[in-house]
């Protein structure tokens, strides 16, 4: 029994450890980014702090057109518009094909496991002709449109809808409900941790991406952040601190979502699972 | 009887027209957003285009194209040198942790959210971030050099590259999937454990015949996500790497990107994307038929 | 009845003081966009009727992939800057960009007032000027002449066997290196190493034939280049990864670049700036000892493109800007690279920039810079350098001369 103790705490002990290697890359990004350029790579512990660096890409951004501000901005709103999209959809959708009886609802719901079979890499040049084709390059729709729907977002919500008894619904309904009410007053408020975790891998996931963007945006104005700091490294990657800046402004925001909506990360987790 | 009946069905159509006023939309934004590429898709890689002119049909050059084309079967190997390093490194790392998880006593909440904060980094920021900590004057090689007195060069050796960039996925993943191994674990009911010891089985026995392939789900769910991620890596070689050195962490993808716009041949591409997708669909098709197992708690 | 004449010459009037918009990208490099942006506004205000929006190449990779990416989407600029020979003759291939000579004799004033006449005889595709060439940046060796002097040189060496020796004395393979060989992984970068030594072997000598369409590389000159960069790397003369600012830290004694670094190095380094001294590349020992030695000109120019929707508005823009030589002036001031002419020695205008040490090492190199080969599959072609050639001698992967042969080989195929 003692032994088991003693293994369990020194596992413990590993385990921190472990973790403060594990964000130590996140710390050393941190602090590197406000120390003078020379001591980036020598010293951990700055002799002194400087903003320098963060101004530089302010600087930039007004006088060269390397808008990293607006291009923030840009990702916070592709990133926020799609969210809210993606939540709606697969909220309605996934109501849809698990609750209402109608024999569609079914082939639907097999076709989304279907569609879920694709990896997406395959469509990016096919989707890129077809947004070529509407003249929608360079635009924000190009980023937005593509994404409304999320087929993994419409299946979590089905899943989740499907454990709700029918005689909460059929109670709402003989009160004089349409189905709009109940979706919205009463299968999203059970569905509260589903919601919130698809709207997180969501937001994750199109503010980190890159490949998609990088095809069809090239307009610096309207370019996402993650685009507009891998240009910025292609030209200025001698300029370490500022890349580190750049690179820190792209991570800080994930990071604090990720401390507010720590445990429902956790939860989605294991609901992914199944 | 018959007012419960006509209430029913006054409900269900009206329930039905509602589901319909969604489902029809739907089947509108697919077919074109997913539908109309998917048909795209398959007729480039059946023609030849440059953008401009029409397509012309080409029957199954591009397919026989592939075989010939020595950068996709370099490419191919890279795959299979990613596949050979991150598997491994995967499930045992995730394997490990989650194990270890189970027998920590305090400060579980700060360790899993510490592995899975990785998880939240974007490829790009974390791209610049590890290409400058493993940079050959970086703090990690300063680190070495002072107690070791050795530098590694982490992205300039053709193996290491590949290496490296796996250590650099493996960070980002370790917490993810050894949540998932856990939450696997924590679903194995203590009675088998505890019905194997009064049976006199030992630590060792208990792992490997019990743990293990209670396990199977998980580590399979584990493994074909991670084989899925290394079919569609892209942003670290192409932000650190650029597909060297001597072309070893070059992947689909960057051929793929390449070949649509640096050598403006989209179709050929396309027939790049279908090729790989199949190609990673047979190896989890593979590793499921040989390795997954039905596991049910009776 | 009235008020629709009146009308109809409202339109009329306001269509005629429409004004063409044309949009000029320029190359994604902050002193060329200060440069630009201050002589369009100038030109915007003094020509309401033809305006200019001027944007940046969007570059996340290569300026040429952005350019391609663009005609494939359809929505390139109608002109921009930043094209090289080779990506011009691809781009005339694929009859994206529209020929100069089409302007006639007004081409041809524009070519003598900026005193440009042999120097666009070299820009010549299938016997037409596509590209406007706006600079001409020779590349040449900084050495550290702070750490030469200490072991004891009064100039930087001039063949390899003098590299060799300063080698032996300096290297220690493991902090210090002699020099920078290798310029980088990427298919430009041979540009600024093998390129420059072939130039340099060979006064000048196409490293490519393209009337047959074959590698000229792979002969004695090739053989011998192919020799110095193994050498350097096999004694670890040289590194892989030099780390950052190598140059400015001591960890090399030389590296090769361009105009563009000096307002930097200015700027950062300003101590380690008057310990520069300036050297053409490296020969073989056999190169004559008087001859004067080529370089390569990393020089890039302006092309209109085919979907120009004012082709001669944009070409009036072009005869404006640089039949002054004042912008010319102007560009040495924003960018300190060598404008594409040859009177930089000559014309009084330039005469204040002859003080700058920087400014007349690489007009004086001018004359012997040679820029890239013609030819269309430029990217292809060094990209199977860096794969066959370059990295296989970086990595020490078999002897010199098999490694040149299989590159010629596997290059010839690429060609043909």
């Amino acid at each position: 029994m003692r032994r088991e103790k003693i293994t369990s705490y020194i596992l413990t002990v590993v385990l921190i450890f472990l973790s403060l290697v594990w964000i130590y890359p996140y710390l050393w990004l941190f602090v590197s980014s406000f120390k003078p350029a020379e001591d980036i790579f020598t010293t951990f512990f700055p002799k002194r702090l400087t903003l320098e660096h963060y101004k530089f890409i302010f600087i930039m951004a007004n006088r060269f057109e390397r808008p990293f501000i607006r291009a923030f901005l840009n990702s916070l709103f592709i990133s926020t518009t799609v969210t809210f999209s993606v939540i709606f959809t697969s909220m309605l959708i996934g109501y849809a094909i698990s609750r209402i009886r109608f024999k569609i609802g079914k082939a639907v719901f097999n076709f989304i496991i279907y569609q879920m079979l694709f990896p997406g890499f395959m469509f990016m040049i096919p989707m890129f002709i077809l947004i070529r084709t509407f003249g929608w390059l360079n635009t924000y729709q190009a980023l937005i449109v593509p994404s409304l729907t999320s087929s993994w977002g419409v299946f979590m919500f089905a899943q989740t809808f499907k454990s709700i008894p029918q005689d909460y619904i059929d109670a709402a309904k003989i009160d004089g409900a349409n189905n709009f009410w109940v979706v919205f007053k009463i299968m999203f408020p059970l569905s509260k941790s589903t919601a919130s975790i698809v709207g997180l891998f969501t937001f994750i996931g199109i503010w980190d991406n890159f490949l998609w963007p990088l095809m069809v945006m090239k307009d610096y104005k309207k370019m996402p952040l993650s685009v507009l700091l891998a240009s910025f490294n292609h030209e200025y990657a001698s300029y370490i601190g500022p890349v580190l800046a750049g690179a820190v402004i792209q991570t800080i925001p994930m990071v604090i979502i990720f401390l507010i909506f720590r445990n429902y990360f956790l939860q989605g987790i294991s609901m992914s699972l199944k | 009887m018959s007012k419960e009946r006509s209430k029913r069905s006054k409900f269900g159509r009206k329930e039905r027209l509602f589901g319909y006023s969604i489902i029809i939309p739907y089947i509108t934004y697919t077919a074109i957003f997913w539908g109309y590429p998917f048909i795209w898709m398959v007729v480039l890689a059946f023609t030849k285009w440059n953008y401009f002119s029409k397509p012309t049909f080409v029957g199954l050059e591009n397919f026989a194209r592939i075989f010939t084309d020595s950068t996709f079967m370099r490419i191919a190997l890279n795959t299979l040198n990613f596949l050979a390093y991150l598997i491994p490194m995967v499930l045992t790392f995730s394997l490990l942790f989650a194990l270890a998880l189970t027998k920590v006593k305090f400060g579980k909440t700060f360790i899993m959210l510490s592995f899975l904060v990785a998880n939240v980094s974007s490829g790009v920021a974390y791209s610049l971030l590890f290409s400058n900590l493993f940079a050959i004057n970086g703090p990690i090689n300063r680190l070495l050099d002072k107690f070791f007195g050795i530098t590694i060069p982490w992205f300039s050796n053709p193996q290491l590259a590949v290496f490296s960039i796996c250590i650099i996925i493996t960070w980002k993943f370790i917490g993810y999937y050894g949540l998932i191994l856990y939450a696997g674990l924590l679903s194995i009911p203590q009675s088998l454990y505890e019905a194997a010891e009064l049976d006199g089985a030992n630590k060792s026995q208990i792992f490997w015949k019990i743990t293990l392939p209670l396990l199977n789900p998980s580590l399979i769910t584990v493994t074909v996500l991670a084989i899925m991620l290394t079919f569609g890596i892209f942003t670290e070689p192409y932000m650190i790497t650029g597909g060297g050195p001597m072309q070893r962490t070059t992947t689909f993808l960057i051929y793929m990107y390449d070949t649509a716009f640096k050598r403006i041949n989209p179709s050929y591409a396309t027939t790049v994307a279908i090729v790989t997708a199949l190609v990673s669909y047979a190896i989890v098709m593979l590793i499921r038929k040989f390795f997954e197992k039905e596991v049910s708690f009776v | 009845m009235k008020r629709v004449l009146m009308f109809l010459l409202v339109v009329l009037i306001s269509g005629l003081g429409f004004s063409v918009k044309l949009t000029f990208w320029t190359a994604p490099n902050a002193f060329q966009e200060e440069f630009w942006k201050s002589i369009v506004t100038q030109w915007n205000k003094l020509r309401p009727d033809i305006q200019i929006e001027v944007q940046t190449i969007p570059a996340a990779g290569s300026s040429e992939e952005a350019i391609l990416s663009a005609l494939a989407a359809g929505n390139a600029p109608d002109f921009s800057e930043n094209i090289f020979s080779g990506f011009a003759a691809q781009l005339a291939d694929i009859g994206a960009i529209y020929a100069f000579d089409n302007f006639g004799a007004d081409f041809q004033k524009l070519i003598e007032a900026r005193k440009m006449k042999s120097i666009i005889e070299s820009w010549k595709i299938k016997g037409k000027y596509y590209v406007f060439p706006i600079y001409s940046n020779p590349m040449i060796f900084w050495w550290r002449g702070d750490l030469l002097k200490k072991l004891g040189y009064n100039e930087p060496p001039r063949t390899y066997s003098q590299i060799y020796e300063i080698s032996k004395k300096f290297a220690d393979g493991k902090k210090k290196f002699t020099m920078q060989v290798i310029s980088g992984r990427n298919w430009w970068d041979r540009w600024f190493d093998f390129i420059t030594y072939y130039y340099a072997a060979t006064s000048g000598k196409p490293y490519i034939d393209i009337s047959k369409r074959k590698v000229n590389f792979g002969d004695d000159a090739g053989k011998q280049i192919s020799e110095f960069i193994y050498t350097m790397f096999q004694n670890k003369w040289t590194a892989i990864e030099l780390g950052t600012n190598p140059f400015y830290n001591g960890t090399i004694l030389a590296k090769i670049t361009g105009p563009w670094e000096v307002n930097w190095a200015k700027e950062t380094f300003p101590k380690i700036v008057p310990e520069i001294w300036f050297s053409a590349p490296p020969v073989p020992d056999n190169y004559p000892k008087d001859k004067p030695v080529y370089t390569f000109a990393d020089t890039k120019g302006l092309v209109i493109y085919s979907t120009c929707k004012d082709k001669k508005a944009a070409f009036e823009f072009i005869s404006w800007v640089f039949s002054n030589v004042q912008n010319d002036v102007l560009w040495i001031e924003k960018t300190q690279m060598p404008p594409a002419r040859e009177d930089l020695t000559t014309n009084p205008a330039f005469s204040k920039f002859m003080n700058d040490k920087f400014f007349r090492a690489y007009s004086s190199f001018v004359p012997y810079a040679v820029p890239p080969a013609l030819i269309d599959k430029t990217i292809d072609i060094q990209q199977a350098m860096t794969t066959y050639l370059i990295e296989p001698l970086m990595y020490l992967k078999g002897k010199p001369v098999d490694i040149l042969n299989k590159a010629v080989k596997e290059i010839n195929k690429i060609l043909f």
